[in-house]
């Protein structure tokens, strides 16, 4: 059952993320078109990460204004999860570059790391804690 | 108070952590020497890369405990909050140098750029709370 909190985050998080499915085609659009470079590429890759700036900024209202500490603390653990995830993977491809590999990873990995830990963690907390169904 | 990290939890936690950054330092040292005389390359080459960051997971894992057994709800939630700050910062990043690549950008940032940032964030925001959260001399 969502706080009605939980409830608001959602709703707000959903319509900021529906910003990111315009932003993204655009500015797609401009880069395949126009080849920007230096300032304006740098511009440009800006413009779609502001939904998820404005995500983040949205979780952390949520953390502020949630009055179940259950859920909090649940919330925080999986996000400790998932940045635990994503520093991991940063670390482990800056040895292996260090370390004379040439390649590089895919845009987004740490971001996608980062997901699917919480992601896991969420899963797991959920089947720890169910309760029997006649409690 | 923030800056008086005397609970048995914060002794234990600082302990661990000075403990595996040594262990850090010379697992660093121990396979950087290594690489330079070897020059390994695929699987010899992931793993050694993945041995530093066994210390580090060590780091992790014992912020976590210390988060579980601080009985200091405040100094657990001032910790809890800066970690926030250090990962939106990550987030944001990681995300931007995503959408760089994604539209033509060739460069690379430096390595550990992304760790960097999240434990630079982290302290920042542990020093912004430290100085907001000072009381008044009389209190």
């Amino acid at each position: 059952m969502l706080s009605p909190v939980a409830r608001k985050y959602r709703k707000t998080a959903f319509s900021v993320l529906a910003s990111y499915f315009v932003l993204f085609p655009i500015a797609n659009y401009v880069a395949v078109k126009m080849h920007p470079a230096g300032v304006a590429l740098w511009m440009l890759a800006a413009a779609p990460m502001l939904p998820i700036v404005g995500v983040v900024f949205l979780l952390g209202r949520y953390l502020r204004q949630e009055k179940d500490g259950y859920k909090r603390d649940l919330t925080v653990r999986c996000l400790l999860w998932g940045a635990a995830g994503a520093v991991m993977v940063n670390l482990f491809s800056g040895y292996l570059r260090i370390f004379g590999w040439k390649g590089q990873l895919f845009p987004f990995t740490e971001f996608f790391v980062f997901a699917l830990c919480m992601l896991a963690a969420k899963l797991s907390y959920r089947a720890a804690n169910r309760v029997p169904a006649d409690e | 108070m923030l800056c008086e990290w005397n609970s048995a939890a914060a002794k234990r936690y600082q302990w661990t952590v000075a403990i595996e950054m040594a262990a850090y330092l010379l697992i660093v040292f121990g396979v950087s020497s290594f690489v330079h005389r070897h020059t390994p390359a695929g699987m010899e080459l992931y793993l050694l890369s993945a041995l530093p960051s066994i210390p580090i997971v060590g780091v992790l894992l014992a912020v976590g405990v210390y988060l579980r057994d601080e009985k200091d709800e405040y100094q657990r939630d001032v910790m809890v909050k800066c970690i926030l700050w250090g990962t939106a910062g990550v987030l944001v990043l990681t995300t931007f140098l995503g959408f760089l690549h994604s539209f033509g950008w060739a460069g690379s940032a430096p390595p550990f750029l992304e760790f960097v940032t999240f434990w630079l964030l982290v302290g920042l925001a542990k020093l912004f709370h430290r100085l907001t959260d000072r009381p008044a001399a009389e209190d």
